[in-house]
């Protein structure tokens, strides 16, 4: 399944973008939301390096709650 | 914790033996995200399935609307069941351009259309009807992929359509070109989920509640392909080539074949793409047709909660470790070593997964 991560922009470059969730950061292209505004503190759901989605703050803070019990669950059986 | 981790990806490992491939193996470390939706209230579940899944988000939204709904006792109404329909096809066609207008012509040197495919899929996401999408899809078409209009172009007969592949600069000609002979190795090997619909889905329904299913799905005890080449294996453009064995060649047409359907308006019936079935006390299933192929969500709601949850996705059909992939790369017999590699990389682009992926060659 192709599980999205939910991320916030901290700078962006014409159609490039770097984003950060957990600490961790990645470049990450935005061409896919042409058209869209964008601006550095959004959230957007990114997808093996490509932004797909535009979320709200509470929206990328519900899934991140939800990979935390995945991770967990995961840690778990390991 | 790495940021990669709950995403999760595949791994194929291919041991080479001058140009011909001994032995396939795939490891997955795709994660059963489905299980973290228990305890969550049905509503919650509704929301969060959407945040989770990007490339297919839409379908998994709409499959866990229609099964959360049907585990609590509701039928869709017809009006909702044709408003789910319009979302799954426009995701699905984004999904398909995406693979033509990108991955494919990376893979083979080609100049992307990333432009063209940026203001496209933002049009079909925000096609407001039927008949918008389709006018927006026969643009893209007409002019890029095909060259011609869809509706001249899915009657063609052998010696048009022969023409159009061997002279037509339009891109779906020029990736078929480059695909010519590609994956023929071994002959036709490829054996397709027949089309379902939900309720074909219930005597599984106690074996899709186990992780392991969901892992490595089977139909009749045996993994089955799914996707454009499954619905479309009948079209006379698809047909032959899959009956040649070209099979490689056979899924790109088949994307084509579909784009070219719903850019002429024709897009089935509601209930080709979205249905569902009670199973049961408080036991609801889904059935949705994705890019990729079939879609299942099965879930159980007790006293206001998610009890149970399970998802079979397309990826875990195709990519099954005695699955579509794992076969045709098992039959792979080329020159060289180089020669190989290139086939199986063509090959897992054409069956498409939604993950990341590499490919691990091992020495004999």
């Amino acid at each position: 399944m192709c599980l999205a991560i939910p991320m916030q922009i901290i700078e962006i470059d014409g159609f490039n973008a770097r984003c950060t969730a957990k600490g961790v950061s990645r470049e990450v292209s935005l061409f896919l939301l042409q058209g869209e505004p964008l601006e550095t503190g959004d959230f957007v759901m990114v997808h093996t390096g490509y932004a797909r989605q535009k979320m709200t703050e509470q929206e990328a803070r519900s899934a991140w709650e939800l990979y935390d019990e995945l991770l967990a669950a995961m840690e778990t059986h390991e | 914790m790495s940021l990669s981790s709950p995403t999760g990806g595949l791994t194929f490992r291919l041991r080479l033996q001058r140009g011909r491939v001994t032995k396939v193996k795939i490891d997955s470390e795709r994660p059963q995200a489905a299980g973290s939706l228990k305890g969550k209230t049905p509503e919650q579940a509704m929301q969060l399935v959407p945040l989770l899944f990007s490339l297919c988000g839409g379908a998994q939204g709409v499959a866990a609307q229609a099964a959360l709904q049907a585990a609590q006792g509701m039928t869709p109404e017809a009006e909702q069941q044709a408003r789910w329909a319009g979302t799954v096809r426009r995701e699905a066609s984004t999904e398909h351009l995406w693979h033509l207008m990108l991955d494919w012509p990376q893979i083979f040197g080609l100049e992307r259309r990333e432009e063209e495919y940026a203001r496209c899929r933002h049009q079909c996401l925000q096609a407001k009807t039927d008949s918008d999408h389709a006018a927006v899809l026969e643009t893209i078409m007409a002019s890029g992929l095909l060259g011609m209009p869809s509706a001249d172009w899915l009657i063609q007969d052998q010696a048009a359509w022969a023409a159009w592949r061997e002279n037509s600069p339009a891109l779906g000609a020029q990736l078929l070109r480059r695909l010519e002979g590609a994956g023929s190795a071994g002959g036709s090997t490829t054996v397709c989920l027949p089309h379902t619909v939900a309720e074909d889905w219930v005597p599984l329904e106690q074996e899709i509640r186990s992780a392991a299913y969901c892992s490595v799905p089977t139909w009749l005890g045996e993994p089955r392909e799914t996707g454009a080449l499954a619905r479309q294996r009948g079209h006379a453009l698809v047909a032959p080539l899959l009956a040649a064995g070209r099979n490689i060649e056979a899924r790109l047409t088949a994307r084509l074949v579909e784009l070219a359907h719903w850019a002429c308006g024709e897009t089935g019936s509601a209930r080709d793409w979205i249905d569902v079935a009670q199973c049961g006390q408080n036991v609801g299933l889904a059935r949705v047709e994705t890019a990729r192929g079939v879609l299942v969500h099965r879930t159980l709601v007790e006293n206001g909660t998610v009890g149970e949850y399970a998802i079979v996705a397309p990826t875990e059909w195709n990519f099954h470790p005695h699955g579509a992939f794992a076969r045709e790369a098992s039959r792979i017999a080329e020159p060289d070593d180089a020669s190989a590699l290139r086939q199986a990389q063509w090959l897992a682009l054409s069956l498409d997964p939604c993950v990341a992926y590499e490919m691990v060659l091992e020495s004999a």
